[in-house]
């Protein structure tokens, strides 16, 4: 599992995901994501154009930030999904509070907003 | 709970007083000179059985007299024989059709196998472990109790039902010892029956734990206040009791539907899960899901139900994701899509078998385990 963050304008938070968000991907990645975003309440978008797999403890993980940040006036907004983790998002019925992007522009929109 | 292993002995000095300690024998030390070889028998990725080797050699073959018996088409009746020489494993090929290979490379006469190294027969790889008799001791302890947790989630499943105008059948296998797929299914009055399936996040002991404990909370109707009858009713509730940070960060998916004889109409929410597929002769496949968050991340949410008309003849499917979420031999992640073409409709002959449905997508799996827990339910109607 690879991650990159990147600072954006205004503020937002970049994060771009490659691999498998399964349960080795999710323990590779959750203590650094989390530090990266959450202690600052960060308006966060995450590209998952790379990520070919989410599993139950990936949802997890994205729904513990999401609320974490969301009680600091931040928020977490996922864009790109590939086909089967778009239906796995879809399933899961999230949107409320995860909501999902389908690209980078709109994902950033939606974090300025 | 073993006795402290420090010694302590005061010295008198003078004015001062030190106290020297000793450590006199330590758990690694002991367990550093009870160490053991052991022949480990793996099937795919997974350990099967563990062999002491002492200097009496342990014969190998599909033969049943032999020492470790290994049922394999490309294993010979006697194949090898392991014994220990001096502190070193000796492997040796007793003229077998084909072969045993270390390393990729045939062996051709008696051969050490270091700790570590494995040797290959036929489908099956037999693995030097060096290990104290007591690590392996706990171990065993460990998957017995392993073992018993799991025939005790098990009991909790409700047997199979063959007769009657209501049939069900069910297959699960954990991915694990144990895992966090539950489902319970019965009558709630003589007019209605309910059936539901859980998938806890994760798998393992903690998914476990808590599959058990929502089980129990419906096997026991213990909901106050809610019509059972009533699917989004009975979402609603979980959802209030289940809350991801009351316990540990654990959510789950549900499907809950009630049948009503009378109408022959099925009633039924979903939370985060996908839907069931009631299949009916003569009409297309339809799919059973209402759109709701998994249980317990978002408080106070409200679940809808939805309607579906059960015509005679129809199954209903109802399975977790690690039925779908499979992993081809080439590496590709198969989906629903997938999935649903191996299901049978009535037409099919093979509608309402469970353990078929499991062979079918273990068929298109890639060899060993598969990556999630298996559950699926057929529902037969008349």
């Amino acid at each position: 599992m690879k991650m990159e963050i990147t600072e954006e304008e205004e503020g937002v938070v970049k994060v771009g995901l490659v691999g498998r968000l399964d349960s080795p991907g999710v323990d590779a990645i959750e203590t650094r994501l989390t530090g990266a975003v959450c202690p600052r309440g960060a308006r966060t978008v995450v590209d998952l154009s790379g990520v070919e797999f989410i599993g139950s403890l990936g949802l997890r993980m994205f729904i513990t930030i999401a609320r974490t940040l969301s009680r600091r006036k931040g928020k977490l907004i996922l864009y790109a999904p590939q086909a089967f983790v778009a239906q796995v998002l879809e399933t899961a019925s999230l949107g409320d509070i995860i909501p999902v992007q389908p690209d980078a522009a709109s994902a950033l929109a939606a974090a300025r907003a | 709970m073993a006795a402290p292993n420090l010694r302590q002995r005061a010295v008198d000095q003078g004015s001062h007083t030190i106290v020297a300690k000793h450590t006199t024998v330590t758990d690694a030390a002991a367990l550093r000179e009870d160490l053991r070889s052991y022949l480990v028998v793996f099937e795919g990725p997974e350990p099967v059985a563990r062999h002491l080797v002492t200097a009496e050699p342990l014969t190998v073959g599909r033969d049943p007299a032999r020492s470790i018996v290994i049922l394999d088409g490309k294993v010979s009746r006697l194949h090898l024989q392991v014994a220990l020489l001096g502190n070193e494993v000796v492997v040796e090929d007793l003229g077998s059709s084909n072969g045993t290979f270390m390393d990729g490379h045939r062996l051709s006469g008696p051969t050490v196998l270091p700790p570590n190294h494995w040797v290959q027969l036929g489908h099956h790889l037999l693995k030097h472990e060096r290990r104290s008799q007591r690590e392996v001791e706990r171990e065993t302890e460990l998957k017995r109790d392993l073992e018993k947790a799991r025939h005790y989630v098990e009991s909790l499943l409700p047997p199979p039902v063959r007769t009657g105008d209501v049939r069900v059948d069910w297959f699960h296998r954990p991915s694990a010892a144990l895992g966090g797929d539950a489902f319970s299914y019965g009558p709630l009055d003589d007019d209605h029956l309910v059936a539901c399936l859980v998938d806890v996040s994760g798998h393992g002991v903690e998914a476990a734990m808590h599959s058990v404990s929502v089980l129990n909370v419906l096997r026991q109707r213990a909901l106050p206040g809610v019509d059972l009858r009533e699917p989004a009713q009975v979402l609603d509730a979980l959802n209030a009791m289940f809350l991801m940070e009351e316990h540990g960060g654990l959510f789950f998916t549900v499907w809950y539907g009630v049948y009503c004889r009378s109408r022959r109409r099925i009633r039924y929410a979903t939370a985060g899960h996908h839907p069931g597929f009631l299949f009916a002769p003569g009409h297309p496949r339809e799919p059973l899901r209402t759109r709701g968050p998994i249980i317990g991340a978002i408080p106070g949410q409200r679940y809808v139900a939805g309607e579906a008309t059960v015509h005679p003849g129809s199954v209903l499917y109802l399975f977790s994701d690690g039925a779908f979420e499979v992993t081809s031999p080439e590496g590709r992640q198969l989906g629903l899509d997938d999935f649903l073409l191996l299901l049978g409709g009535p037409e099919s002959g093979t509608c309402g078998e469970a353990e078929h449905i499991y062979k079918a997508v273990k068929g298109h799996a890639r060899q060993g385990p598969l990556d999630d827990d298996f559950s699926v339910l057929a529902v037969s109607f008349d």
